[in-house]
């Protein structure tokens, strides 16, 4: 089955066509998000890891501007033998790329900083693409990634001890963060002053198969060791995850890694003063930056991992903010809190 | 020629390597599988993104110009750690 190349189509607001170029398409949170959906579903088993499954993509035409254009794509994922899923995508998924792109118009001048801009997509056969390209390189490689770690538990538990925070969604894993991992990261926040802290989360995937349904229980964060932190600015050094992995091994109990979380405290400077503090009132800090979004992408890409960031100020306390895979793209989600109010 | 498996920070994608090159520097191999990790090769601001591969037998991270030949055995297991920012972005 042929695989498609994709292009997007540049215009300004009011029409003026700026172009059409090739879009380099980074599939793996689409695939990772269909994967796991599929799993969540029971449409697939967590044995079938997404490196031993096949993924085809078909565009969804649009109705409007009819082919070569697309309103969307679904990406199926399947195994002899093992079942399969369908899951279903909007152009929004290629914002992300579109943004890149007006950046490129900016510099060539073809568009003004901040100007409006409209987009379409297109699908073409293309016999040499494919979702999944293995690329090449000097030497052989293949896919060992091991089939997800769950185990069997029924989620009422979990939801009798926890407290429900943000509009929950159907779309969403279940997350479920104890309260004193919270408060151990806020100690962290406010001890590191204005300045940026993080850790790693780490914990369990459990599948309840009465639903069916998998949700995340963090068990604990490892605070981000031989990061160096900055005001606006946290770096995660090789250093730190060897430490987060001596630590993982020395707690020896099966924990996986589930996320990350950071801290925005840099309204700690902008809230000192009472004219400051009314002015900064407007500011928020719980925000997901582009360099969060391309952390998530390289260390917890898989569509399971979660991020916590804190934001503190002295105009709107300590807030927790969570975020996570959507349909592939990083979006504000929910959470649990266990044990609130032990 | 080597085997060996690596895998990205989590653990949770992880390849077998065949046919490494003895002569073939760290740095060489970090860049090949790049790829097949699905690990981005740049930074947001286009600059390329530093990794580093932590051997785990001799639990420490290469030097990225170590020759595969001197630094590695068969079925040694290796991980990528990058070095990489989060922040406020400002």
């Amino acid at each position: 089955m042929p695989g498609y190349r994709f292009e997007i189509d540049v215009f300004k607001d009011e029409g003026a066509r700026l172009g059409r170029m090739p879009l380099l398409v980074d599939w793996l949170p689409a695939r990772e998000w269909a994967w796991f959906n599929g799993v969540r579903r029971g449409e697939l088993p967590a044995s079938l890891s997404l490196s031993n499954a096949t993924v085809t993509v078909q565009p969804a035409w649009n109705a409007s501007l009819g082919q070569p254009y697309i309103s969307g794509f679904e990406l199926r994922v399947w195994s002899h033998g093992s079942g399969g899923t369908t899951s279903r995508f909007t152009t929004a998924y290629f914002h992300g790329l579109a943004e890149q792109i007006s950046t490129e118009l900016v510099e060539q001048g073809l568009l003004k900083p901040n100007e409006l801009f409209r987009f379409v997509i297109s699908a073409h056969e293309d016999s040499q693409s494919a979702p999944h390209d293995d690329q090449g390189g000097p030497f052989k490689v293949v896919s060992v990634e091991p089939p997800l770690s769950m185990r069997e538990t029924a989620i009422d538990g979990f939801l009798e001890r926890a407290v429900a925070f943000t509009p929950l969604d159907d779309v969403e894993m279940p997350v479920f963060v104890p309260w004193p991992v919270l408060q151990e990261a806020a100690a962290l926040t406010r001890r590191a002053g204005a300045l940026e802290t993080g850790g790693i989360l780490i914990g369990h995937l459990h599948h309840d198969g009465r639903l069916p349904e998998v949700f995340a229980e963090i068990t604990a964060q490892i605070p981000a060791h031989h990061a160096q932190s900055g005001l606006a600015k946290l770096t995660f050094t090789p250093d730190t995850w060897a430490a987060v992995h001596a630590a993982i091994a020395l707690r020896n109990k099966g924990e996986s890694y589930l996320g990350w979380w950071h801290s925005h405290s840099f309204l700690k400077e902008t809230c000192k003063e009472p004219a400051q503090r009314r002015a900064g009132l407007k500011l928020s800090a719980s925000f997901f930056s582009p360099e969060d979004l391309h952390l998530q992408r390289t260390v917890f890409s898989r569509a399971f991992h979660v991020a916590l960031v804190a934001a503190d100020s002295p105009c709107s306390g300590l807030t927790w903010s969570a975020y996570g895979w959507r349909a592939g793209m990083i979006s504000l989600r929910s959470y649990h809190i266990l044990g609130l109010g032990n | 020629m080597l085997k060996l498996h690596a895998s990205d920070a989590t653990g949770q994608k992880a390849v077998d390597v065949m046919d490494v090159p003895a002569d073939a520097t760290v740095g060489e191999l970090i860049n090949g599988l790049l790829p097949r990790l699905d690990l981005p090769m740049n930074s947001v601001d286009g600059t390329p993104l530093s990794y580093q591969a932590r051997l785990q037998r001799e639990e420490r991270h290469l030097h990225n110009s170590e020759r595969v030949g001197d630094a590695l055995k068969a079925e040694d297991e290796i991980t990528l750690h990058p070095n990489i920012d989060a922040g406020a972005g400002f």
